[in-house]
């Protein structure tokens, strides 16, 4: 896709504007605690910095990776600008998602702050969705969510049956490495604490 | 109904044991990601489209700036045989003038870089008197002199070469690293305004910073000299000399030696090659790059980074950037107020 993009296809640009622009948008909004007009500079500014510099692009790393390192650069620039230091921002990011496991591994909270640590946990499962190459993304919330019967996958994704229900598979298996990874970012505090690995009920 | 969620991934079942249940759970738990406002996407993509269109127009003159330049390169391969024909025949060598004298080459190309009134690629040659212009926005470069000085021009700015250690600075900004020149080896940069000399550093020179009619010199690492006339002036790492077009004042102050006053620098930094390197040598290479003192949380930290290496590419990231490569590779990081701290992931 990216050298089609730089040989000027633009079916190859729609493609890359409606699987890495949601995404991205979501990964600012998250850090900038939604502001919105900021939140599109910042994805703005990305874009253009990625753009500029796709003929240099070689795949080493993921083509969202790539974004996303941008795009945390860009957060930090504008944060630097305004007089916060960056690695109070990264840190504080990091301080939370920690607080909220932690928490819920403990289960002693309810109410309100429960629902919120909640949500938390389900922007995990959003981030690790987003880390995803596109189709598994998608595959996987058509099946889940949508309960699209596979054939049908199949269909919107021009595949056989039998290729979907491998798709399927290693989407599933990727979800699992990415929500790890994340889970595995917020550091020892949270992999060492006993409670992290109990689950957690909730009615729904 | 009953749903789980968790935010530890060992209670995700195993597909291949037991299932998607805990994939399922997780994902109906969350429900549907969030959808982009539709005038925000509209915005967005309509801006993207129009930068993507920019670069595919610029990539396609690249590419045919490219196949010209093979054209040359065989043209100037014929006249180079004539040449040394001339050369060689000791009644032809007398009418043959010497070859221009090559003083530097191109690292790096951002945006619109002419020499001489032509598109320069990467890995051109260039000669003395070569007139450098970059673009007015979202452009620069980075030259290597012969004499082993990196030099990084700014957007809109205009040098010429005069020698392999030496040339002028007409408009915009420069940014000299002498880190790789040779020992003892200085760079001087002539202005209007005077003489810029290095005595191993790293520092920018700019006209017009802040207002049209001045020079700043700001020094990163190391020392410079700035003479003008008989009177000198010297300015030590994390200091600012500025001086005035009309007044013989030359005022002295403090500077950071990183953040947002250098992005541009990093925007032109030629990647350092990782493949094989230390991981110590390249956290060196970002921290000289990025102005912030290099610190291990922990020694056996530092041990490890002189021993593992490093493989792939960071070509087109700046240094900052570049640092996305630890993860997963048992170094975390912390880029905080002149300070890049190597800790524990």
């Amino acid at each position: 896709m990216v050298r089609q993009m730089i040989a000027g296809d633009e079916a190859a640009f729609e493609r890359f504007s409606d699987d890495y622009i949601p995404p991205l948008y979501r990964f600012a909004t998250q850090r900038l605690q939604g502001d919105r007009e900021l939140v599109r500079d910042v994805v703005q500014s990305t874009l253009c910095q990625v753009i500029e510099k796709l003929v240099s692009f070689r795949g080493e790393a993921a083509l969202m990776t790539w974004l996303c390192a941008v795009c945390r650069n860009e957060i930090a620039g504008h944060f630097r600008r305004s007089k916060k230091r960056a690695g109070e921002v990264e840190f504080r990011e990091d301080e939370d998602l920690i607080g909220v496991s932690i928490a819920l591994g403990d289960g002693g909270i309810d109410g309100p702050e429960r629902a919120a640590l909640r949500s938390e946990v389900h922007e995990l499962v959003h981030d690790a969705l987003d880390a995803l190459p596109p189709h598994y993304g998608k595959a996987l919330e058509w099946k889940y969510l949508d309960n699209v019967p596979v054939k049908e996958i199949a269909q919107r994704l021009g595949m056989g049956s039998k290729a979907a229900e491998s798709l399927l598979t290693r989407a599933r298996e990727a979800f699992r490495k990415a929500y790890a990874n994340l889970v595995n970012h917020m550091g020892p505090a949270l992999r060492d604490t006993p409670a992290a690995s109990q689950r957690m009920e909730t009615a729904s | 109904m009953s749903k789980h969620f968790s935010a530890d991934p060992s209670s995700i079942p195993d597909a291949r044991d037991s299932g998607e249940v805990g994939i399922r759970d997780l994902i109906q738990g969350a429900g549907p990601r969030p959808a982009v406002p539709s005038e925000d996407l509209a915005r967005i993509r309509s801006f993207a489209k129009e930068q993507w269109r920019e670069m595919a127009r610029t990539a396609r003159e690249r590419s045919r700036f490219g196949r010209n330049t093979t054209l040359l390169a065989l043209a100037a391969s014929v006249l180079l045989a004539v040449a040394l024909g001339w050369w060689l025949m000791p009644e032809w060598a007398e009418w043959g003038g010497p070859a221009p004298e090559l003083v530097a080459s191109v690292e790096l190309v951002r945006g619109q870089v002419l020499v001489d009134d032509s598109r320069v690629a990467p890995g051109s040659g260039l000669s003395a008197a070569a007139v450098l212009e970059t673009g007015r926005e979202a452009s620069g470069t980075a030259l290597r002199l012969i004499g082993g000085h990196s030099v990084r021009l700014d957007k809109d700015t205009r040098v010429r070469l005069t020698s392999d250690s030496s040339f002028e600075l007409e408009r915009g900004a420069v940014y000299v690293d002498s880190f790789l020149a040779a020992d003892g080896a200085g760079v001087e940069v002539s202005t209007s305004y005077g003489l810029v000399k290095d005595i191993g550093t790293q520092f920018e020179v700019r006209i017009g910073g802040r207002a049209s009619t001045e020079l700043t010199v700001r020094v990163r690492e190391g020392e410079v000299v700035f003479e003008r006339g008989d009177v000198t002036h010297a300015a030590k790492a994390g200091e600012e000399l500025t001086l005035r077009r009309d007044s013989e004042v030359v005022e002295t102050a403090p500077i950071e030696r990183h953040g947002a006053a250098w992005d541009w620098v990093a925007r032109v930094t030629p990647p350092m090659e990782i493949e094989g390197a230390p991981i110590a040598s390249y956290l060196e290479w970002v921290s000289r790059e990025t102005g912030r003192e290099l610190r291990y949380s922990e020694e056996a930290l530092a041990k490890s980074a002189a021993t593992e290496t490093l493989s792939g590419s960071i070509e087109g990231f700046t240094p900052e950037e570049s640092l996305s490569i630890l993860a997963g590779s048992g170094f975390g990081y912390q880029v905080d107020t002149g300070l890049l701290l190597i800790k524990k992931p």
